[in-house]
């Protein structure tokens, strides 16, 4: 009976959620590649997780280029969350546009953004440095 | 490096002047300058040798206690935040101003795995002199806010274990000035939920994998003392807040956060032992003892809309101790065993259509509720005082985002006090007015 409430409630927050889609990954000479393929079935955002680096990047396809943000709260470094209409930071409520402007204090500085380049149209490169 | 060498080539050139024919006091001069020159080496190679062992690098709150992401390891930040006001009483005809408080925020990243938060607190402004044009007028306190650690497990989930805030209702974990409407932090989450309240212990974050925008909250502090509560402020006076806390209580507490579109919405809950005494003590005084002896209870359920300048929240709390009546038979604090309120808040930023979200001028009011001895237990005195209503209205103007001038004014209606309850007898008893509005002005900082 519990497990079948939690699985009801599971179930309409996924349904007023949208899914992001965690890419793994390594970098390779402070890059990290993405393919192009992650985006497929409509999908606008990817988080990717690099191995070795402390936070997820969100990668938001926008009309002719990528934007990789860096999923760390500008006001005291905590990971943030990507929801469907903004970024959150859970522990002090700072939120973020796509592009990685303020929405909502604490936090004052924008987030921190990462080159892109797309290569022969299926692989996307996030320059780290 | 190369200032040493522009220094040295001048003291070349002064020495090839013939400096050895000089007089006597031209002779004590080069004297002099050669002490300061080795004096400038011995700086340079002490410089030199703290900058090699050091592998930190202090940054300013421009800097973010994470940025340069993988090259540097290790970095400090300062940072802060700050509140001052000035209230006038209406109908006593007084007034009071203070710097509410300084707090100063100390963090360091060891590594890309654990990081140091720390906030040092002052209140008022004052906390004692004892010479000087201080002396003994002090009436603030100082405090240690934060003082945990934090490990990183994942991108997304953390332990922290130090003197940290639990995740309890809106104000308890995001109480930056800058950050609320009115100059006095909602009251329900002063007198219900005891903001800021912080105790030591440890506690677990995270988000639900597959749920975006779920977030969850585990923590495992010390309890309360019941010997602290009073009539009129709940368990506010129960707090250990970290300071040499006594007794084998327990608190623990939860929370699930989830964002959905523009809107935030949280439950949290607390069950915590209030029994601050030794086993022998809590016998003697017919209290139980253990982790979870004489428990207080909170629960709450918040949301929040924020979009098109819009900023509307809502919260419901309460409190139930169920011993309530063995806490006043120890220590006769008048103890209620039920406590519950809420407020709601809506504003709207008036200069959203020209500046968006960079600039604010938030027209807003707050209706707030609060029962603080909504049920007693039968050795207890109910008090009307404590059936208390806060109508707020008022301005917050943010001319660029970390500064916030808020004015606004507060109506507060009560019950009328319980004559009972009334120790000190006519005519010095201060007289009580159940309405009564306070004007108030504050200036806030955060950076």
């Amino acid at each position: 009976m519990h497990c079948a409430g939690m699985l009801g409630i599971s179930m309409l927050l996924q349904g007023c959620g949208t899914s992001v889609q965690l890419f793994k990954t390594n970098t390779r000479n402070d890059s990290v590649l993405v393919p192009v393929s992650a985006f497929e079935d409509g999908k606008n955002m990817v988080v990717v997780r690099v191995s070795g680096l402390e936070n997820d990047i969100l990668l938001v396809k926008k009309e002719d280029h990528y934007n990789a943000l860096n999923l760390r709260c500008t006001h005291e470094g905590y990971g943030l969350t990507p929801t469907s209409k903004q970024i959150v930071c859970s522990a002090h409520g700072s939120t973020f546009d796509f592009d990685g402007n303020v929405l909502k204090e604490p936090a004052l500085k924008p987030l921190k953004k990462f080159n892109t380049e797309i290569i022969d149209n299926n692989t996307i490169i996030i320059h780290l440095t | 490096m190369t200032g040493f060498c522009f220094l040295h080539k001048d003291f070349s050139v002064f020495r090839n002047n013939g400096c050895c024919h000089l007089p006597v006091t031209l002779r004590r001069i080069r004297i002099y300058m050669r002490f300061f020159h080795q004096c400038l080496l011995l700086i340079f190679f002490s410089t030199g040798l703290f900058c090699a062992s050091s592998h930190g690098q202090v940054l300013t709150g421009e800097d973010s206690l994470y940025a340069g992401l993988v090259a540097k390891e290790q970095s400090t930040v300062l940072s802060g935040y700050g509140e001052a006001r000035y209230t006038l009483d209406t109908r006593r005809k007084n007034a009071e101003a203070s710097l509410s408080r300084v707090v100063l925020f100390v963090g360091h990243k060891f590594n890309n795995k654990i990081s140091l938060f720390t906030e040092l607190e002052l209140e008022d402004a004052l906390v004692v002199g004892q010479q000087g044009d201080e002396a003994g007028i002090g009436k603030g306190g100082i405090s240690m806010e934060q003082a945990f650690l934090k490990f990183n497990l994942t991108p997304t989930t953390y332990l922290v274990a130090g003197l940290f805030i639990p995740r309890l209702g809106i104000i308890n974990e995001n109480h930056l000035p800058t950050t609320f409407n009115g100059v006095d932090r909602p009251f329900v989450e002063q007198l219900i939920i005891p903001s800021t309240w912080r105790e030591v212990g440890v506690g677990i974050y995270g988000g639900v994998r597959g749920i975006p925008g779920l977030n969850y909250s585990f923590s495992l502090t010390n309890g309360l003392n019941s010997g602290g509560f009073s009539n009129g402020s709940g368990i506010r006076d129960g707090r250990q807040l970290g300071s040499a806390a006594t007794g084998l209580g327990l608190g623990a507490s939860g929370s699930l956060l989830y964002y959905v579109d523009h809107f935030r919405f949280q439950v949290s809950g607390y069950i915590g032992g209030s029994t601050a005494v030794e086993k022998r003590v809590a016998d003697s005084l017919q209290l139980n003892s253990g982790p979870f002896g004489n428990p207080v209870m909170l629960g709450e359920a918040d949301g929040q809309y924020n979009n098109n300048g819009w900023s509307v929240k809502a919260i419901v709390t309460g409190i139930n101790i169920p011993n309530a009546k063995n806490i006043n038979l120890a220590y006769a604090n008048n103890t209620p065993s039920g406590i519950y309120g809420g407020y709601a808040e809506a504003a709207y930023n008036l200069l959203y259509a020209k500046h968006g979200d960079a600039k604010t001028l938030a027209l807003f009011g707050r209706y707030e509720y609060l029962d603080l001895n909504a049920s007693i237990p039968k050795n207890a005195l109910k008090n009307d005082a404590n059936r208390q209503q806060y109508i707020v209205a008022g301005l917050t103007y943010k001319p660029i985002r970390g500064i916030a001038i808020k004015a606004d004014y507060i109506q507060h209606i009560t019950g009328e006090p319980n004559p009972a309850l009334i120790i000190t007898p006519f005519p010095q008893t201060v007289p009580y007015y159940t309405s009564n509005g306070f004007v108030n002005l504050g200036v806030a900082y955060n950076f």
